[in-house]
């Protein structure tokens, strides 16, 4: 019963979803190759650079680039982010001392220090790698620290009623409640860091795909520019597809991110 | 020592009963400048079964916490079996609204929580979480998750949960006040079946004047803001409490008592 109540819409929506990315697609394709053909990237251009793009040793090389530098910097990010966010969310007088800080970079746009960063670090890729972790360490920090701070309903109180010694609160309770907010926190940290490795790579033409749309952009290579952007914006997809297959995998029962 | 040999243990007061006393003397709960209740005395008696009602805001939650040892009493004490409470005593045990439950442990893992904690043996758990899934209509969900459940069932977790540590005391904060009507009807006389089996002293915060009756030795009213015991009410009805009991004349009466005294104005009594 159940299955076919769901799947009826489901189809529909879906059936929705195809006509309008055909419209989009046939007025792009129209408008492009009517107006200013040698100015925008088609759709029938774009399929046609595909497969050269994807295969061609410059384009494979400035993926790797900013795969590397992203997975990197992801790390390097979101593991202390995470750390510091479950010490935030529990220890009360750090959280009155970092909060106004915290907010205010996480409110910050990143792309904003990115000239200074290549100031500070140079137009090389430990640059590229810091602007990343840092991008990833704030919605790690805030993400976790409201998980540690928040347990579920009544929870605080069992902790009390049955005398749990301190160490197996932090590892039966607040580890776990915390666990889907900090996974939350990956999931918005692989798009801001996405956004900074692009902005770097901009800024410092470093090799990668930022650069890689920027080159082809600015000779008059727009379809291959745009497989580019694609790309990335796939990249931007999958990751954040993941995180929230694994949020509904630790955390079934929480019903928050569901957007 | 098992419930089962503890109600066979006669006490003074109440022989054929288990559980501990519990002494609220003379507590006033303060937070800040505002004074949630003030100057509660109430005598539980071992295996006696205390109700307390009142209008919201008048601290019988509050009174509940600070019998936990939850949050400490502004003046006076709260003594279980004589001993001074600062912390939740052991052997007391705690029903909440809104259950409690880790939403990431299985029903089996959250019943068998307290005893892991406590480092018995695994075969020690087992049996008695199985015992206790068994006791409270559970069994055949061991494996399921709170969100899988209703909200019923994940009360009678919350139920098992609080029966594992084999308390003295049972505290219960409005424990079907977040059910619907029909599942807190169903559970009160699930509960008032085990407690047959094995009398603990339980001191009930409730907002239905039915619940309090139903389950209640006695009926503590408290009324005003700060709230104080307005009155004491002895319910004489037979024992099992059983659906006879609660269509008969008498429980009607003295719903009828307890709903007036709670419903009168406050003034010339809160003063």
């Amino acid at each position: 019963m159940t299955v076919l109540t769901m799947k009826a819409p489901a189809g529909r929506d879906v059936l929705g979803k195809v006509v309008a990315v055909v419209v989009l697609l046939g007025v792009w394709q129209v408008a492009g190759s009517a107006f200013l053909p040698d100015y925008l990237p088609t759709p029938v251009g774009v399929l046609a650079e595909l497969v050269p793009t994807l295969t061609s040793s410059a384009f494979l090389s400035a993926l790797g680039e900013t795969v590397v530098a992203v997975l990197l910097g992801l790390v390097l990010g979101c593991v202390p982010g995470t750390a510091a966010g479950l010490l935030i969310g529990r220890i009360t007088w750090l959280r009155q001392l970092s909060t106004p800080y915290i907010s205010g970079l996480y409110a910050m746009p990143m792309l904003a220090i990115v000239p200074m960063a290549t100031i500070w670090f140079g137009y090389d890729d430990t640059t590229r790698v810091i602007v990343i972790a840092l991008s990833a360490f704030l919605p790690c920090a805030v993400s976790t620290a409201d998980g540690a701070r928040s347990l579920p309903a009544n929870l605080g109180d069992v902790a009390r009623v049955l005398n749990v010694p301190r160490s197996r609160f932090v590892l039966d309770f607040v580890l776990p409640s915390a666990l889907p907010f900090a996974v939350a926190g990956v999931h918005i940290a692989v798009g801001r860091a996405l956004v900074g490795a692009a902005a770097v790579e901009f800024l410092a033409n470093l090799d990668g795909l930022g650069t890689f749309i920027l080159t082809s952009a600015r000779s008059f290579a727009q379809n291959q520019a745009f497989v580019g952007v694609a790309v990335l914006a796939l990249l931007g997809v999958l990751a954040r597809a993941g995180t929230e297959r694994l949020i509904r995998r630790v955390a079934p029962w929480q019903q928050t991110h569901q957007d | 020592m098992s419930l089962h040999d503890r109600r066979k243990a006669p006490t003074l007061t109440s022989p054929g009963r288990g559980g501990a006393a519990v002494t609220i003397d003379d507590v006033t709960m303060r937070f800040g400048d505002r004074v949630a209740a003030s100057n509660i005395r109430v005598d539980v008696a071992p295996g006696e079964i205390v109700s307390v009602v009142g209008p919201s805001g008048c601290g019988k939650t509050t009174l509940l916490r600070a019998v936990a040892g939850l949050i400490a009493p502004s003046e006076g004490s709260v003594k279980v079996d004589g001993e001074t409470v600062d912390r939740t005593p052991e052997g007391v045990g705690m029903v909440f609204q809104h259950f409690g439950l880790f939403p990431w442990k299985t029903v089996e893992a959250n019943v068998a929580y307290p005893l892991r904690l406590r480092g018995l043996p695994k075969e020690e758990i087992a049996a008695r979480t199985r015992e206790l899934i068994g006791m409270v209509g559970l069994s055949g969900f061991e494996k399921s998750y709170p969100h899988q459940l209703s909200g019923g069932m994940q009360q009678r977790t919350g139920l098992a949960r609080a029966l594992a540590v084999r308390p003295r005391v049972l505290l219960m904060d409005e424990p079907f006040g977040a059910l619907d009507a029909q599942t807190a009807e169903v559970l009160r006389f699930e509960l008032l079946r085990m407690w047959e089996e094995h009398p603990i002293t339980m001191l009930f915060v409730t907002h239905s004047i039915d619940e309090a009756v139903l389950f209640g030795d006695r009926v503590v009213v408290l009324k005003g803001r700060p709230g104080r015991v307005h009155e004491v009410i002895d319910v004489a009805l037979p024992h099992p409490r059983d659906r006879a009991v609660a269509r008969s004349e008498e429980f009607a009466a003295l719903r009828e008592r307890v709903w007036s005294l709670v419903m009168s104005p406050d003034a010339g009594q809160a003063g």
